[in-house]
């Protein structure tokens, strides 16, 4: 029974781990970094696991034993010595060093690995959302999806401007916190072209369950494409609708917090806009950026998004479906 | 009473812990222009505060061998000492030329020197208590808990003076900036 | 039972019943300092605030029953899980280990009292205007909701200008100053009022671990209090030590925070150990094995603890070398712990099972600690916790060890003795459909969350999206924890139904070798009529009259119309004098009023009324003082 009991545990153990291996998951890593680990938490589960069958199948054997009536006594000096020093000292002993040494040396190679990189991206967190601003491209700003090319190493420059966030993309490499008044750098690395969820992981207020980012890896060509239009300021309007839309964006409260490159809106409050259509998400991924969701959004984001730093603005409905249109054409 | 006086001795190494945190913590250090502290007059009240630990000892020793007048002598006499150094931060504060909500360094600075006072300030008030037992003639060669649970808090003050002191000025010394 | 035997007749228990009696009606009951009577307020309101955390806990996994639930806004689930972790680390996990601490331990070692009656008497009424303080923001409508380790700048006073962190601060630092004079009264009361003969090798492992805890809590409660100090300061008169644009960092809070806390989790889970080494005996007919190394890998533990603060801040971006040595550290803890375990199961090995509820737990703690502890050597590997950190597989981990090295060994504790305290039996069978219950729920709760971490799912999260393959976890979780509310349920209402209808348990129902059975059910006040002496660690197993009497002569002494007890050294447990102890007073629930006035003119920011305050807490404690000081040791 024992035997089967541990067996038992041996699979329930297994299945549940291979059920993390989903896609999204920290354990089917898509970088560098996140394999590493991925590698160094399979040793650990296999040595974990044989610890916690021993033990279990230790205690299974001991407690189906009859031992016989006796006065009650006191135990003997000596007695049990075998078990407590050979396995409490003994095995845990060499389990833990070997352990130390794994982990040293997958840390160590994770730290080697930083240096430059050549492209260097800042991310700084806000109260639930992000900006992304490529380093020695100083227009190309945008938020809450970070472009990479793939198979080459990107450095995150991570800070925050109110209180501290964690970035965490489980696909591509462990977690490191934006710290306000400190910048810290975490080097990610994606092998093939897709998208990977992120989020942030350390409490930042009410909507810290709602601060999610897509890392977006892309061919180098893709790449260079996309940043050189981000760089671009926004795409002029051209129809009555969209300039009307433009004008309004100006003229209400939206131009006081966001900024659209080549417009008089050039406030930092809120995420950049310049090229807001070409972003998946809305509102630190809250919601596909979908005209409906949208117009959701600009009516009532606190509907969405409860406790996030952004307003309702009242339009009339004309005033909405011109800077609906606008706020499209933004690519 | 020793074992209370550790835990609060954890938390003089808790502010002191902090105050060298952040100076590590800024590449200058004190912060914005303000200057270092001049070590002169408050290295002469931590003078006075060492040598205060002599009357209280001798007070001790005093009771010890059933000297009631000789008790009496040295709890004032440190008494005095002790309302000498207290005048001496209280001319300090007022010299300082900064205030607690300018920035983490005078922050630290104040909140810091308070913890010492705070504690000097009850150092004082046993002693006081102590005097006016003594008078009262509450303590006999036997029995003298009483002084001798005053003198132990007394040189606890002392102590925390002569960490702050330390802390306070002669930790900017260690900051790499200085050099 | 050799032992107490009444054979001096000096000794009238008469005179013992008046000078340790309480006087009638409620304000006795307010001014009564007997240490049995503080510790079961200690317990019975420490297990109320278990049942209010765990209250929280269902709430919480309500709303994460699924996904894009509305069950609590996000506003509510913040408060919720910083209340649920407030209340079961300060408010139910430290009171009710020093709450047990404070009944038994003076019973376990033969002692009548603790030796400052009246200082254990105010660390109750604080502790529970502590906890009321705590709670009263929930009538203000500004709810701590800032986690239960309260980083800034979030509560800092830049994002959080209104009351609600203040209560928290004010509430927890209550608590750590209980924890601290608690811890105070329990060191000496084991150092120097054992029973005579009841050397260091003669100690239950409870009363080792209650030791090893309070000195830990000496060094481990003040960094807390140091950091609460200056974030209240910050928040009040404009400090600026954890603010980032005045040359603050917020970091420093972490560092105070976790020098705290980390020690914080031992000192729960050390007591708790220990009690199970002492039960053990009970339900193997044989004595703890191993006892020298359980003891010393106690102590261990606590030394080890100080020394693995930063292995919760591996995600701060901290120098590299620095996170190798905690890595190290917090792997070394898991020999001390290993001890523990195997010497538990080595007891179980040589012994003569006796299933009764008890055990069960105790085989419950080795099932669920040990996997809980291998989590945690697995987080304290800095690479690997870059993944999980503040994800749902450490809110596994910590579970898995706060209720398999905490709960688990305190709801068997507490059915061990409660015949002890109210002199009745708990029910075998609902017992053990309680156990069964809470040990299957916890893990059908927690067990799933190791693998949300993996997918992913960050901790303190209100709500999730569908389609990341958390649904089907998510929704185990929260069966599970239905399933351990109904344990909860049973096992309360055991203790409810037989706390005057169970079956009477004379004064040693289990047959168990320690003192404090030795006395009746319940224990009068003073314990025992004449000072008991030991001559082994199992007093009760001795055969009968093999007991030598210590020093007769002082013993003898002890006079019946007073309340005194025993003074004895420290390593040997000579007696060497008899202190005379104060009687009730109601100066400790004053002087604890005046503190809670001084606290809450502070929190709404009253000069006058903080002036009167100030005020009250001097004179309670001069009063306080002058009725009859204790005879205080240094
Ligand atoms: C009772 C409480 C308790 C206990 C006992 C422990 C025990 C341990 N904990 Fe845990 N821990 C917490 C309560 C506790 N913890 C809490 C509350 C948090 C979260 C705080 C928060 O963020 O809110 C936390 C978080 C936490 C972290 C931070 C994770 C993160 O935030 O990212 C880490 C990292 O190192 C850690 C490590 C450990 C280790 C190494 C042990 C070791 O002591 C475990 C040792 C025990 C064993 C290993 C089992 C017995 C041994 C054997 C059977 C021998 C064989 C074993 C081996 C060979 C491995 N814990
Ligand atoms: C000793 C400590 C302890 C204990 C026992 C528990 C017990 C439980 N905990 Fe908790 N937990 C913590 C300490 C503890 N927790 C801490 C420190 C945190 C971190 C907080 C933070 O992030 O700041 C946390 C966080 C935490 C989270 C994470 C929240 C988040 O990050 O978003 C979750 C979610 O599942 C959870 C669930 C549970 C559950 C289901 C139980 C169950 O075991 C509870 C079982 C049920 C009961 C004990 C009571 C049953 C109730 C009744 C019988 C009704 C009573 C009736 C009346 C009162 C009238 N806990
Ligand atoms: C007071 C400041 C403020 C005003 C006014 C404001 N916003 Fe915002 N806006 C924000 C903030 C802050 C966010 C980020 C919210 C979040 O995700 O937490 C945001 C987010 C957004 C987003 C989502 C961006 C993304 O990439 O996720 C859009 C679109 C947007 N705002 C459009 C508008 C429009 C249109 C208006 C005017 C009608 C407007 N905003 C007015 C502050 C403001
Ligand atoms: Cu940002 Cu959590
Ligand atoms: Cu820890």
């Amino acid at each position: 029974m024992s035997r089967r009991a541990g067996t038992l545990l041996a699979c329930a153990g297994a299945l549940g781990a291979l059920a993390a291996c989903g896609d999204g998951s920290a354990l089917s890593p898509k970088g560098p970094s996140a394999r590493d680990i991925a590698g160094l938490w399979w040793l650990m589960f296999w040595l974990g696991l044989a610890v916690y069958v021993f033990v279990v199948a230790l205690l299974l054997v001991v407690l189906r034993r009859r031992g016989k009536a006796q006065e009650p006594v006191a135990a003997t000096p000596g007695e049990g010595r075998a078990l407590i020093w050979g396995a409490g000292v003994g095995m845990t002993t060499v389990v833990i060093v070997a352990l130390v040494l794994v982990s040293y040396s997958v840390g160590g190679r994770i730290y080697d690995r930083r240096g430059t990189s050549g492209l260097q991206v800042e991310v700084i967190g806000y109260k639930f959302w992000w900006e992304v601003r490529y380093l020695g491209r100083s227009d190309a700003i945008t938020a809450n999806e970070i472009h990479i090319p793939t198979g080459r190493p990107v450095d995150l420059i991570l800070t925050s401007r109110d209180v501290i966030h964690s970035f965490w993309v489980p696909e591509l490499a462990g977690k490191l916190d934006l710290v306000p008044g400190v910048r810290h750098a975490l080097r990610i690395q994606a092998d093939r072209p897709g998208e990977f969820r992120g989020q942030c992981a350390e409490y930042c207020g009410v909507q810290h369950a709602n601060m999610l980012l897509l890392v977006v890896a892309q061919p180098p060509d893709d790449f260079d494409a996309w940043l050189d239009r981000q760089g671009q300021p926004r795409q002029q309007p051209t129809d009555p609708l969209t300039q009307r839309g433009e004008e309004v964006f100006v003229r209400t409260p939206c131009g006081a917090c966001h900024r659209v490159r080549g417009t008089t809106a050039t406030a930092d409050v809120g995420p950049d806009l310049t090229h807001f259509a070409s972003r998946r998400t809305l509102g630190a991924g809250v919601r596909p950026n979908t005209r409906g969701h949208l117009g959701g959004w600009i009516s009532d984001p606190q509907a969405i998004k409860p406790g996030n730093l952004m307003p309702p603005t009242k339009l009339a409905p004309d005033e909405l479906l011109a800077l609906l249109a606008y706020m499209e054409s933004l690519t | 009473m020793l074992l209370g006086l550790s835990a609060v001795a954890t938390l003089l190494a808790s502010l002191v812990f902090a105050y060298f945190m952040l100076m590590f913590h800024n590449s200058e250090w004190p912060l914005d222009g303000i200057r270092r502290p001049a070590v002169g007059t408050p290295a002469i009240g931590l003078a006075l505060l060492v040598a205060s630990t002599v009357p209280v000892l001798l007070a001790g020793r005093a009771i010890g061998a059933g000297r009631q007048r000789e008790l009496r002598l040295w709890l004032a006499t440190a008494a005095v000492l002790g309302v000498v150094i207290l005048g001496m931060q209280a001319r300090g504060y007022a010299g300082l030329g900064f205030a607690h909500d300018v920035n983490a360094y005078t922050s630290l600075f104040v909140t810091l020197s308070a913890f010492h006072t705070i504690n000097l300030v009850i150092a004082l008030i046993l002693n006081f208590a102590t005097q006016a037992r003594a008078w009262l003639g509450h303590f006999s060669a036997e029995y003298h808990e009483g002084v001798r649970l005053a003198a132990l808090f007394w040189y606890w003050a002392v102590v925390c003076g002569i960490v702050l002191f330390a802390t306070l000025f002669l930790g900017p010394l260690l900051d790499p900036a200085v050099q | 039972m050799t032992t107490t035997e009444d054979t001096r007749p000096s000794v009238q228990t008469a005179d013992l019943d008046r000078a340790w009696a309480t006087p009638p009606g409620f304000i006795g009951w307010l001014s009564n300092v007997n240490h049995k009577a503080i510790g079961f307020r200690f317990i019975v309101t420490a297990f109320i605030f278990l049942l209010i955390g765990g209250l929280q806990a269902a709430l919480i996994r309500t709303q994460l029953i699924g996904p894009e639930q509305g069950f609590l806004g996000p506003d509510a689930y913040n408060q919720a899980f910083t209340l649920h972790g407030t209340t079961m680390m300060f408010l139910f996990a430290v009171p009710m280990i020093e709450g047990l601490a404070m009944y038994l331990v003076p019973m376990m070692i033969g002692s009548r009292d603790l030796p400052f009656p009246r200082l254990n008497a105010f660390g109750y009424w604080l502790y529970l205007f502590g906890g009321i303080f705590l709670y009263w923001s929930l009538f203000t409508g500004s709810v701590p909701d800032g986690g239960w380790f309260n980083y800034p700048p979030l509560s800092g006073p830049q994002f959080r200008p209104d009351t609600s962190i203040d209560f928290w601060l004010l509430g927890v630092t209550m608590t750590e100053i209980v924890g601290i004079v608690g811890a105070l009264e329990l060191v000496v009361c084991i150092a120097r009022h054992r029973a005579p003969g009841m050397s260091l090798n003669r100690i239950p492992v409870f009363v080792w671990g209650v030791l090893v805890t309070s000195l830990m809590i000496l060094f481990a409660f003040p960094p807390l209090v140091a950091g609460g100090l200056l974030l209240e300061l910050d928040r009040k008169i404009g400090t600026h030590f954890y603010n980032p644009m005045a040359g603050g960092d917020p970091i420093l809070w972490q560092h105070l925070f976790w020098i705290f806390g980390h020690p914080e989790v031992y000192i729960m889970l050390i007591p708790a150990v220990g009690m199970l080494a002492t039960m053990v005996p009970a339900f193997t007919r044989r004595g703890i094995v191993g006892y020298p190394l359980v003891v010393v890998s106690l102590v261990a533990i606590g030394f080890i603890s100080f020394g693995l603060w930063v292995h919760h801040m591996f995600a701060a971006g901290l120098p590299a070398l620095a996170m190798a040595f905690f890595t190290a550290a917090s792997m070394a803890i898991a020999i001390p712990s290993g001890v523990q375990v195997f010497a538990l199961i080595a007891t179980l090995w040589r012994g003569k099972l006796v299933w009764s509820t008890p055990l069960l737990y105790i085989v419950g703690f080795v099932l669920v600690f040990v996997l809980g502890g291998i989590t945690g050597v697995m987080v304290a590997s800095v690479a690997f916790d870059w993944q999980v950190h503040d994800t749902f597989f450490v809110v596994a981990h910590f579970h898995y060890v706060l209720i398999g090295g905490v709960v688990l060994p305190i709801l068997g504790g507490l059915h061990y003795w409660f015949p002890k305290m109210t002199g009745r039996m708990l029910d075998e069978r609902l017992g053990k459909i309680a156990f069964w219950l809470i040990f299957g729920g916890m893990n059908l709760t927690f067990f799933p969350q190791h693998i949300l971490g993996f997918l992913g799912m960050p901790r303190r999260v209100y709500t999730f999206q569908s389609g990341l393959g958390w649904d089907f976890y998510n929704l185990v979780s929260t069966l599970g924890t239905y399933v351990t509310v109904a344990g909860f349920l049973v096992y309360t209402a055991n203790m409810a139904i037989n706390w005057s209808r169970g079956r009477p348990a004379g004064d040693n129902p289990w047959d168990a070798p320690g003192l404090e059975w030795a006395t009746s059910s319940p224990a009068p006040a003073y314990n025992f009529a004449a000072g008991p002496t030991v001559s082994s660690l199992y007093p009760l197993w001795e055969p009968e009259g093999a007991a030598p009497r210590g020093q007769p002569g002082l013993l003898d002494e002890l006079q019946g119309h007073r309340r005194e007890i025993v003074g004895t050294t420290v390593l040997d447990a000579e007696a060497i004098e008899i202190l005379e102890l104060p009687g009730n007073s109601l100066w400790p629930l004053i002087a604890a009023l005046a503190i809670v006035l001084f606290l809450f003119a502070v929190m709404i920011d009253s000069i006058v009324l903080g002036g009167i305050g100030l005020g009250a807490i001097v004179g309670s404690l001069a009063c306080w003082l002058w009725t009859g000081s204790e005879r205080t040791h240094e």
